[in-house]
C-alpha cells in the first residue's frame, strides 16, 4: 500500500452541494397523509364524539378536539413541502439523503463505514407498496439513515448495490 | 515467572476457594433476601438473635459446598490455538475462545480479593457485552497467564496469515514503556480538590431536604421541633446559608476521601501500541487499551480545575463490533496536569498536524442565551403574580445566561487538520474532544428554518462512541467542512 498525503485543492472536492437529489414516490404523500390522519384524526374524532356523551366537560373537549383539528390541518398543509424536500441520491462512494422541515437534515454515510442494511414495509406503505430502506452504521443509534417512500423494488435494488459496494471496499 | 504449564489444566490456586466461597455466599443471600426478611420480620416463638445466627450458618454452609464444588470443577488450559475453560457444578460448561478472537484482558480486584492477594482475570471477546469469562488466579499466575495468552495469541495470528519469521520474532521482545504517569500525593490532592463539588452538594441536599420531610411526616408528635414546624416562617438567609454551606462543607469531604479512594496510586503506561491503566486503593482497576481502538479523547476542565491549570481526561474506547453488542471502556483521569500531553502522547502526529479553525456564527449566541434564559424567565414572570418580587431575580438570571451564553458562544470552535479533528465547547469549563478523521463513521449537515434565515448550518459528526456537534458554522463553511471529512472518509482509510 502506497502511502500519500497529497495537498487537496478544496475547490476540486466532490460537492454536496450540487448533489441532484431523486425524489421519493408520489405515492409516499399519501402515505403521510394517511400517517397524520390516524394520528391527529382519531384523537379529534374521539375528543368530539366523548363531547356529546359527557356534558360536563364538554368545553374542554370541544377545544381539545379544536386543538387537535388545528395541528391535522397544518400537518396536511406541509406534507407537500415535506415531500418537496425528501431527496436521495446515490453516489460513488456513498449515500445521501435529506429529509425534514422545520430542521432540515443532509445525511451521508460512506460506503465503507455501512454495517447492514434492513428493507421494511409497514402496513399503511404496504397497501401503497412502499417500503423503506434503513442503512446503518457502526454510530451511535440517532444516526441512523432512514429513507422512507421507495417502491419494494427499488429498496431491495438500491440494498444490493450498497450490498455489492461494501464487499468491495473493506469495513471499518 | 511461574512454572506453571498452561497447556494443560490447571486448577485455581488454593486462595480461590475462600473467594469462591464469599462469591456465593453473597449470591445466596442476593437471592434469597426476600425468604430472609419474611422469616425475620414474622412472629414465632424463635428469638431474632438465634434466627440471626441460623440464617447465618445456612448462607455460610451453602457458601462452602458451592465454593468447594465450584473450586474442584473448574479448570482452564491453552490448548491448541484456543483457551479453554470448564465450569459448573450441575450444569457443566465448556467454554473455548479461539485465541484470535479476544479483544481484551483485564485484571479487576475487589476488597476480598486485595485481601485473598488474587485477581480476577477476565477476557472479553466480540460476540457478547457481558465478559466472556473469568478466572480468579493469584497476581503472579495471572500475570503469567496474560503474558501466555497473548503470546499465543500473536503466534496464531501470525501462523494463520503466514507472516514471515522475523516479524515473528520482533513480537518476542517485551514491549517496551515510552512513556509514565503517575499520580503522586500531590497530583492527587488537587485531583481531590478540583472535583465538581457543586453536583455532590446538590445530590447532598436533595437527600437532606428529603429525609427531613420524611423525619417530618412520619414522626409529627415526638419530633416537632426538630422538623420543619419548629423552623419559624421568618428564618433568615442566613439560616439557610448556614445550612447549605455545611451541607457543602460534608459533601466536599467525602468527594475529596472518594477521590482519593478511586484514583489512590493512579498510573498509565504508555508503549508503542497499547495504554495501561491502573488505579484504586480499595476497588482496583486494571485496563489495556489498544490505541487504535481509541475513539475520542475528551478533555475537561471545571472551574476549579481551571484555578489549578489541571484538567480531567477521558479516554473512550470502543471495543466490540458486533451489530448489538456495543461497549465503550472509558478511562478517568481527574485533575491532570499533563492532560495534553497524554493526548499528544496517544496521538504523536497530532504536534505536526496543520488544522483550519472553523469558529460558530454570532446567531449561536442568540440561540444560547434564549435556551438559558427562557425557561427562568418564564417561571420567574409566572411567580410574579404570586409575588411581585420574584421580578427582581430576573435581572441576575438574564445576566448569567448572557455570559453562560457567550462563553459557550466564543468557546464553540473546531479545528479540522489532515488526521485530527478537535472540536473545543464549554460554558464556563472548557471541553475539547480530539478524535481521529478515521474513526468517524458518518456525517451529518442540520440546518433549521431559522439557520436557514440566516445562513448558517450545524455539521454533527458521528463516531462509534457518540456525536459531536460543531453548532452555527457559515453554511458555506459547515458544506465544505462535510465534503472535506466525507473526501478524507472515503479515500484514505
Amino acid at each position: 500500500m502506497n502511502f500519500s498525503n497529497n495537498l487537496i485543492d478544496i475547490e476540486l472536492l466532490p460537492k454536496t452541494e450540487q448533489i441532484s437529489y431523486t425524489q421519493v414516490e408520489e405515492t409516499y404523500k399519501k402515505v403521510l397523509y394517511g400517517r397524520y390522519l390516524l394520528l391527529w384524526g382519531i384523537p379529534t374524532v374521539s375528543a368530539l364524539t366523548t363531547s356529546f356523551l359527557d356534558k360536563e366537560s364538554q368545553i374542554e373537549l370541544l377545544s381539545a378536539a379544536l386543538v387537535f383539528l388545528v395541528i391535522l390541518a397544518v400537518m396536511l398543509a406541509v406534507t407537500g413541502k415535506i415531500y418537496e424536500f425528501m431527496g436521495y441520491a446515490i453516489r460513488e462512494n456513498d449515500i445521501c439523503m435529506r429529509r425534514g422541515l422545520f430542521f432540515k437534515k443532509y445525511v451521508v454515510v460512506p460506503f465503507n463505514r455501512i454495517q447492514h442494511i434492513t428493507v421494511e414495509q409497514g402496513p399503511l406503505a404496504r397497501a401503497f407498496g412502499l417500503a423503506s430502506l434503513k442503512v446503518y452504521s457502526a454510530a451511535g443509534n440517532n444516526n441512523n439513515f432512514v429513507l422512507n417512500g421507495i417502491t419494494k423494488e427499488r429498496a431491495d435494488e438500491m440494498k444490493q448495490f450498497i450490498l455489492e459496494q461494501i464487499k468491495t471496499d473493506d469495513i471499518h | 515467572m511461574t512454572s506453571i504449564d498452561f497447556t494443560q489444566e490447571n486448577r485455581l490456586p488454593l486462595s480461590a476457594v475462600f473467594f469462591l466461597i464469599i462469591v456465593s455466599m453473597k449470591n445466596a443471600t442476593k437471592q434469597l433476601w426476600p425468604v430472609l426478611l419474611v422469616i425475620f420480620v414474622s412472629k414465632d416463638d424463635f428469638k431474632l438473635f438465634w434466627k440471626i445466627i441460623i440464617a447465618l450458618l445456612v448462607i455460610l454452609l451453602f457458601g462452602v459446598i458451592r465454593g468447594v464444588l465450584m473450586y474442584r470443577n473448574f479448570t482452564y488450559a491453552v490448548k491448541g490455538d484456543e483457551l479453554i475453560v470448564k465450569k459448573g457444578v450441575l450444569k457443566k460448561t465448556t467454554l473455548s475462545i479461539p485465541l484470535h478472537k479476544i479483544q481484551n484482558i483485564s485484571n479487576r480486584q475487589g476488597f476480598w480479593q486485595q485481601i485473598l492477594d488474587i485477581t480476577t482475570l477476565s477476557v472479553d471477546t466480540a460476540g457478547s457485552t457481558k465478559s466472556e469469562m473469568e478466572i480468579y488466579l493469584d497476581i503472579k499466575t495471572s500475570d503469567a497467564f496474560k503474558e501466555f495468552i497473548l503470546h499465543s495469541k500473536k503466534e496464531s495470528i501470525a501462523t494463520q496469515t503466514n507472516e514471515s519469521e522475523s516479524e515473528t520474532a520482533e513480537t518476542h521482545e517485551p514491549a517496551q514503556v515510552l512513556k509514565t504517569y503517575f499520580y503522586d500525593t500531590r497530583q492527587l490532592m488537587l485531583a481531590a480538590i478540583s472535583r465538581n463539588h457543586l453536583r455532590g452538594l446538590s445530590i447532598m441536599l436533595l437527600l437532606f431536604f428529603s429525609a427531613f420531610n420524611q423525619l417530618g411526616e412520619s414522626l409529627q408528635k415526638q419530633m416537632l421541633e426538630y422538623t420543619w414546624a419548629y423552623i419559624p416562617k421568618t428564618a433568615s438567609l442566613i439560616y439557610w446559608l448556614t445550612v447549605i454551606v455545611f451541607i457543602l462543607i460534608i459533601s466536599m469531604v467525602l468527594n475529596f476521601v472518594h477521590t482519593c479512594l478511586k484514583y489512590y496510586n493512579l498510573n498509565v503506561n504508555l508503549y508503542d501500541n497499547r495504554v495501561t491503566y491502573k488505579a484504586g486503593l480499595i476497588k482496583n482497576i486494571q485496563q489495556v487499551i489498544h490505541l487504535d481502538k481509541i475513539q475520542v479523547i475528551v478533555q475537561t476542565a471545571n472551574v476549579f480545575e481551571k484555578m489549578l491549570n489541571t484538567s480531567s481526561l477521558r479516554v473512550h474506547q470502543f471495543l466490540n463490533l458486533g451489530e448489538k453488542a456495543q461497549k465503550e471502556v472509558a478511562f478517568f483521569l481527574p485533575g491532570f496536569l499533563q492532560s495534553r500531553q497524554l493526548t499528544e502522547n496517544i496521538y504523536p502526529e497530532m504536534t505536526t498536524e496543520e488544522f483550519s479553525e472553523v469558529h460558530s456564527k454570532k446567531n449561536f449566541f442568540r440561540r444560547q442565551l434564549y435556551f438559558y434564559a427562557g425557561i427562568p424567565t418564564a417561571i420567574l414572570t409566572g411567580l410574579a403574580f404570586f409575588d411581585i418580587r420574584s421580578l427582581y431575580l430576573i435581572v441576575p438570571v438574564l445576566a448569567i445566561a448572557a455570559t453562560a451564553a457567550w462563553f459557550r458562544y466564543r468557546k464553540s470552535r473546531a479545528e479540522i487538520g489532515n488526521r485530527y479533528v478537535q472540536v473545543y465547547a464549554g460554558v464556563f469549563g472548557d471541553k475539547i474532544s480530539t478524535l481521529k478523521v478515521s474513526n468517524i463513521q458518518s456525517v451529518k449537515l442540520r440546518q433549521s428554518i431559522f439557520q436557514e434565515r440566516t445562513q448558517t448550518a450545524s455539521v454533527v459528526i458521528s463516531t462509534r462512541w457518540a456525536s459531536l456537534n460543531i453548532p452555527f458554522l457559515e453554511e458555506q463553511t459547515a458544506r465544505e467542512v462535510v465534503d472535506y471529512l466525507l473526501f478524507r472518509l472515503e479515500f484514505e482509510n
